[in-house]
């Protein structure tokens, strides 16, 4: 009997071993403490266990919206002190339509649309990955210092604006007040469906909630980015994408703006100090570059629907298309200095770029030194480049602003794509009472205004044989030929006797030497 | 007593052996759910299935990785879209080429973006993507060494090309990148645009053993690009590098190409063929073809930009424009030779017997438009900094010219920032122009 219960127990303890190791050979369980949202992993003792690479929102607790879950994870006391790559790409509509999420709680770093504080604002940053689907949002997304947000594609994840009516929408898209009255922004208010950080901060200090390190426009944000996603402005007067503060390594790439009749991109140049705080000029300087952009306004656009409004030097804007009905006045408003403007294709706007219209007191006296490359207009423009001054051609309409004068202005490559009509001018440069109706223009550099000359005295070169331009060619000029750019010079680049230098005088080529 | 107490032991033993399947976290709970292809994390029920991504190597085992990448994409699909991650399929019997007999988008029209796994995917069809599609590999290596590469199968049933953006007119959002083409010497091009427009592009593309075309670009596609950061590479003699064609196939531009063709032997006609208004080519480099970018050769082309285009060996003319048809307003920034014979060839603009321009760098060629006397074209506007004899210039100094001193560029222009008037036209030491056979610098003012 004794022997009997030894042996019965020497099977249990053994089963009990076996069994244990068993399980611990083939549980996935993990040898730590697990936290939700980590990755699953296997470790150098082959067993599952978690991993902190990156977290999975759908696998934590869900809040009452996408929005509130994001916040949850990034506000959290255990959220990494140096930001976190943030997987939300498995977050689906579990009650209605799977691909239609919404986000009435605030934005991942703001919950609620009131003034902020310390318990409903979070600005650590993060690296968000979207879902594919529609997101509708309720206010502004504005990212801190440092954050990141990209989609799966614009064709995939759609950003949208809340409209009343719209299911899971109580009301139409509000940006916060705190921050639409920020007095250097847009002139709609600030609007943002999206804002590259922000200058507001609550009067003397914004402590924890400042987006930007130092807070209340002392300094600027850094490496805040979006790509690969669309912005729907659901038809509403509400702006795209805002950049006030935001400067080096901070970007915008692969990104739709669509349905908008506000601005599609407003890159600022706060020139305006805030007169309640007396803060000083803080900008987007050096951000960017914007790079392959669409805008397509929609049905509605306003005569103040802009694609692009530029006020600061950035590394530019690089690939994008503006399309709107012909109401808005100008597609890329370009107020700013030290730009790039590159491969733009413009429909349904009366000016493709505009430039120095908008009356930008401390701008007035530093707006220079912009290239413009590749500029094509294919319909529905009237001024493919219209360059704001004093003296506009033809008796046309100046400006409302004209006391910013475009210096050292580089334009290579702008084109109606063909269309050669009356009404549509390529480049309109009221410094100079010129409209060139030309197809294209190879090359239109506008240098500075010449010492003790007229107001539209300027160096200037142009290929347009219909300005002062320079030909050449091994053709000897038949006596009292005609020709087009009064002041113009023709070499003949013949090693031969004779005249080899013509100027046209009177719409005469006139032998000179 | 024994026998009971032993079988008792067995008992607990093998309940206990069970234990670890009854007691497994994945069924822990009611509340953790996954589904085929998800990943797993860590959620307060255990592990449970997230569908931040579908990997494809564990949602389908059957068929080739086409085949699985094609059934993720037809078997409970979001209507939205998703991230597919095929990096994990392998090739079935080891080493690192597999096959693939079907194209995986045939019939889809939901955007995707799929993950390719490194190693080699030879294609024995036409891959065409439908708007919406971005194909993403693990790196484009070199051409004939790359991390990703999708390689034409020997019997590969479309000539035309390995890649198509876009199935249908007006397609948005396809993308390639991060991967190696691989014509394996057929008769194949490797991507071919002429409908996918906005926001579809390229982005660091090798290609090698390419006898068409690398990277065509035809009307349909204009707002596409950029197409950036690409490396060709071919001896096939009717290989091109790029071809953008079509008088209306304005795009977002080449930024960053690399063309590379028989660098020792025959060279290849042509690297860049433009044919196409307002496009901006840029940061090129070419060697081993007789024509680095040639323009006007197929259509007539207008609004266009190149800028800092370099040559290499076995490179006749880094530019070529040609006559074939009318080039006008095209503007050329930072050209150099780098071993090509000449930097630009112009046969529009320069008569037959002095079209080349062999000066080792040029900063500025502008070709703008034909200007006439009366009806009759007498040449083109015109300015470039080259001191090529073949095409004046307009040089400035500080000091006089010598009467009677030789020049090489008729019809050029000298200034004098000290010069003065000395009895008006012909008499002056301020502005000057090259002229006479010999030429000589003679005063203007």
């Amino acid at each position: 009997m004794s022997r009997a219960k030894t042996v019965a127990f020497g099977w249990i303890f053994a089963g009990t071993l076996a069994g244990l190791g068993g399980w611990l050979v083939v549980s996935p369980m993990p040898a730590r403490a697990q936290t939700p949202g980590n990755n699953a992993v296997y470790n150098t003792s082959g067993i599952v266990t978690s991993s902190a690479a990156f977290i999975d929102a759908s696998a934590v607790t869900q809040g009452s919206d996408i929005c509130a879950t994001l916040f949850s994870i990034i506000s959290s006391t255990n959220y990494p002190g140096h930001a976190a790559v943030i997987d939300a790409r498995g977050i689906s509509n579990t009650t209605g339509s799977p691909n239609m999420l919404t986000c009435n709680s605030g934005s991942p770093w703001t919950q609620g649309n009131g003034q902020r504080t310390n318990s409903n604002t979070t600005t650590n940053p993060a690296t968000i990955l979207l879902p594919a689907g529609t997101i509708y949002i309720s206010t502004s997304w504005i990212l801190p210092n440092f954050a990141q947000v990209a989609g799966e594609g614009k064709a995939a994840t759609v950003i949208k604006a809340c409209s009343t009516g719209t299911a899971g929408c109580s009301a139409n898209f509000a940006p916060p007040a705190w921050d639409n009255s920020w007095p250097g922004g847009p002139a709609n208010g600030v609007n943002a469906m999206v804002e590259l950080g922000s200058p507001f901060g609550t009067t003397g200090s914004c402590g924890q909630t400042c987006f930007c390190p130092g807070g209340l426009g002392s300094t600027d944000c850094n490496s805040v980015g979006v790509r690969d996603f669309t912005l729907d402005g659901a038809g509403q007067n509400i702006n795209g994408i805002v950049n006030q503060v935001s400067q080096e390594l901070t970007f915008v790439d692969d990104v739709a703006l669509n349905n908008i009749e506000g601005i599609g991109l407003w890159i600022g140049n706060d020139a305006n100090p805030d007169a309640v705080t007396s803060v000083g000029a803080i900008e987007a300087g050096n951000s960017g570059p914007y790079s392959n952009l669409v805008f397509n306004a929609g049905t509605g656009a306003l005569s103040t629907t802009e694609c692009v409004n530029l006020q600061a030097g950035t590394r530019g804007v690089h690939g994008m298309s503006c399309t709107a009905n012909g109401t808005p006045a100008a597609a890329i408003y370009l107020d700013g200095s030290n730009n790039s403007i590159e491969d733009v294709q413009i429909t349904g706007f009366q000016d493709g770029v505009l430039i120095g219209s908008q009356a930008l007191s401390t701008l007035a006296t530093n707006f220079r030194n912009n290239l413009l490359l590749n500029i094509g207009a294919i319909s529905g423009v009237t001024n493919v480049v219209h360059i704001c001054g004093p003296n506009p051609p033809n008796g046309s309409a100046a400006c409302a602003e004209t006391n910013n004068p475009a210096a050292d202005l580089t334009i290579v490559g702008a084109s109606n794509l063909g269309v050669i009509s009356a009404s549509i001018t390529t480049i309109r440069d009221d410094e100079t009472e010129t409209a060139l109706a030309d197809a294209s223009v190879a090359m239109y550099v506008l240098g500075e205004q010449t010492p003790n000359g007229s107001t539209t005295q300027y160096t200037r070169f142009t290929t347009s044989p219909r300005l002062p331009s320079w030909a050449t060619g091994n053709v000897a000029i038949t006596a009292n030929s005609a020709c087009t750019g009064n002041g113009s010079l023709y070499s003949r680049d013949v090693a031969s006797t004779g005249t080899v230098l013509w100027a046209c005088v009177n719409s005469v080529w006139t032998p000179i030497r | 007593m024994k026998i009971p107490t032993f079988g008792m032991g067995w008992v607990v033993v093998g309940m206990l052996m069970l234990l670890p399947f009854a007691v497994s976290p994945t069924q822990v709970s009611a509340q953790c759910t996954g589904s085929k292809g998800n990943n797993a994390v860590y959620a307060g029920c255990g592990l449970q299935g997230s569908t931040a991504f579908i990997d494809a190597g564990a949602f389908s085992s059957s068929g080739d990785i086409c085949a699985r990448i094609h059934a993720v994409l037809t078997s409970g699909y979001p209507a939205s879209g998703a991230v597919i991650d095929a990096r994990g399929i392998r090739p079935p019997g080891g080493g690192s080429t597999q096959l693939c007999s079907t194209n995986p988008w045939a019939g889809i029209t939901t955007p995707s973006t799929v993950l390719l796994p490194s190693g080699t995917i030879q294609i024995s069809v036409q891959w065409a993507l439908p708007s919406g599609t971005r194909i993403v590999g693990e790196g484009s290596g070199a051409p004939g060494a790359g991390v990703t590469t999708v390689q034409a199968a020997s019997g590969f049933a479309n000539a035309a090309a390995m890649i198509k953006m876009g199935t249908a007119t007006g397609a948005t959002g396809v993308s390639v990148e991060d991967l190696a083409l691989d014509g394996n010497g057929t008769a194949v091009s490797g991507i071919s645009n002429s409908l996918a427009r906005d926001l579809s592009y390229v982005r660091r593309l090798s290609l090698s053993n390419i006898a068409g075309t690398g990277l065509l670009i035809s009307s349909g596609a204009q707002n596409s690009g950029p197409y950036s950061d690409i490396n060709f590479s071919s001896t096939a003699a009717s290989a091109v590098c790029a071809s953008i064609q079509g008088a209306s196939t304005s795009t977002r531009g080449i930024h960053g190409l690399t063309c590379t063709g028989n660098v020792s032997g025959t060279a290849l006609p042509v690297a860049v063929l433009l044919d196409a208004p307002n496009n901006t080519i840029e940061d090129v480099r070419v060697s081993g073809f007789t024509d680095g970018i040639k323009l006007g050769q197929n259509l007539p082309t207008q609004g266009d930009v190149l800028s800092n285009i370099s040559g290499g060996p076995n490179v006749t003319s880094i530019i070529h424009i040609a006559n074939a048809h009318l080039v006008s307003d095209l503007s050329v920034v930072g050209v150099a030779k780098n071993g090509a014979t000449n930097a630009i060839n112009d046969q529009e603009s320069l008569p037959s017997s002095s079209h080349l321009i062999a000066d080792s760098s040029v900063a500025i060629y502008v070709l703008g438009e034909q200007v006439t006397a009366q009806t009759t074209v007498i040449g083109f506007s015109r300015f470039t900094t080259s001191k090529s004899a073949n095409a004046p210039t307009w040089a400035t100094g500080n000091a006089a010219i010598a009467s009677g001193t030789a020049c090489s560029q008729p019809g050029s222009l000298y200034s004098n920032r000290n010069g003065s008037i000395n009895g008006g036209l012909g008499h002056g030491n301020t502005w000057y122009v090259c002229q006479g056979s010999p030429s000589t610098w003679n005063d203007v003012f």
